[in-house]
């Protein structure tokens, strides 16, 4: 056992130093005649290519753990997106109501333009649940403007009751989107780093 | 297979795999643990400070954490109890010169459980990982001499079983 403390023999020590050049030329490739044959023993044993299906079940595992992920921020971007294209379409079918439940004049051309946005918005939200890499657009897409619905349903409530429950709940779920996400892409899986070591260490 | 995941497999396959299949008594072990090593790497790898060291040394970092994962898992077992197993599959060449290969590579790693834990560590690293006495000696949270001097006294043992036997 070496002491890391350990003050070292010098002719110990040289022949360390030695022995590691040796290992040097040997591990690449060059010929070196003082090299020991339990050091090109060593080499040639050792140093063995992985199994040819390795890479597959590296992917396939790797693949397994990113599914996982994805799945809560599948079923989030899912409801984000219903509710934006539920709103979009609301807007368009019942624009007059939610202008008289919110005191303002009803303008039919403004209503079905902001409603198709809406639903466009929705619609791309809701991609991040089916195609994984969308997953990014989702959170461009919708995080932002479901906070700032969120914050603008505060100053609904007492004003326009539905309003405010579908504003506020919007800003909710636009943070679990942004969370969930946060999750997917950065977040340690304690199944993937079992035994808690910390691996930057290293 | 996704790029992140494939080019950290192509630049460091060879090395996480022959490092760990020096510590483990089988193929099979080898690749459950290689394949773990980069789920694991994957998982961490936004966290990854080249400041803090080189990749390869913080891979090497990761397999040496599977590794003794595996070990426990295993416990009270010996890491050194069960003899290497190799496959021909994995050279080159003819049948008879991997046949040869293959025992010679089998007595050579079966001769690794003659060394202490962490001679057999340092030469894996060496050996396996090809690292170099100072990455070694970070991994190992020891001095690049303190690395060399293992390695070496571990070969020396080495050495000497093989002479004698």
């Amino acid at each position: 056992m070496v002491d890391p403390d350990e003050t070292f023999d010098a002719d110990e020590l040289a022949a360390a130093e030695r022995l590691d050049a040796q290992i040097d030329d040997v591990l690449r490739g060059r010929v070196s005649p003082d090299a020991g044959p339990e050091v090109l023993l060593l080499a040639s044993a050792v140093r063995t290519d992985p199994p040819s299906a390795l890479a597959g079940r590296v992917d396939a595992a790797h693949e397994r753990t990113m599914r996982r992920r994805w799945r809560p921020f599948r079923y989030v971007a899912a409801a984000m997106g219903y509710l934006f294209f539920s709103q979009g379409f609301g807007n368009i079918v019942w624009g007059n109501w939610v202008a008289d439940g919110i005191g303002e004049d009803f303008s039919p051309h403004l209503t079905r333009e902001g409603g198709l946005a809406l639903m466009a918005v929705g619609v791309a939200v809701a991609s991040g649940a089916l195609v994984r890499r969308m997953a990014p657009v989702s959170v461009v897409a919708g995080v932002p403007l479901a906070i700032a619905f969120g914050i603008a349903g505060i100053g609904e409530i007492g004003v326009f009751a539905a309003g405010a429950v579908l504003h506020i709940t919007q800003g909710l779920v636009g943070l679990a989107l942004g969370a969930t996400y946060w999750t997917y892409r950065y977040a340690d899986d304690r199944r993937d780093t079992s035994g808690g070591h910390d691996e930057e260490g290293a | 297979m996704a790029v992140e995941v494939g080019a950290l497999y192509r630049d460091h396959a060879p090395r996480v795999w022959r490092y760990v299949r020096a510590r483990l008594p089988s193929d099979a072990d080898a690749e459950d643990v290689t394949s773990e090593v980069f789920t694991r790497a994957m998982g961490s790898l936004h966290r990854f400070d080249l400041s803090k060291g080189t990749e390869a040394a913080w891979i090497v970092g990761i397999a040496r954490h599977a590794t003794a994962d595996f070990w426990r898992r295993r416990s009270p077992e010996d890491p050194s109890a069960d003899p290497p197993e190799t496959t021909s599959e994995r050279w080159s060449d003819g049948p008879a010169d991997a046949a040869i290969r293959d025992e010679s590579a089998r007595t050579v790693l079966g001769h690794l459980s003659t060394l202490s834990d962490r001679e057999r560590e340092a030469v894996a690293l060496r050996f396996g990982a090809e690292l170099s006495s100072p990455e070694i000696g970070a991994v190992m949270d020891i001095s690049p001499t303190a690395a060399r001097m293992l390695v070496h006294r571990g070969v020396g043992k080495l050495r000497e079983v093989m002479d004698r036997g």
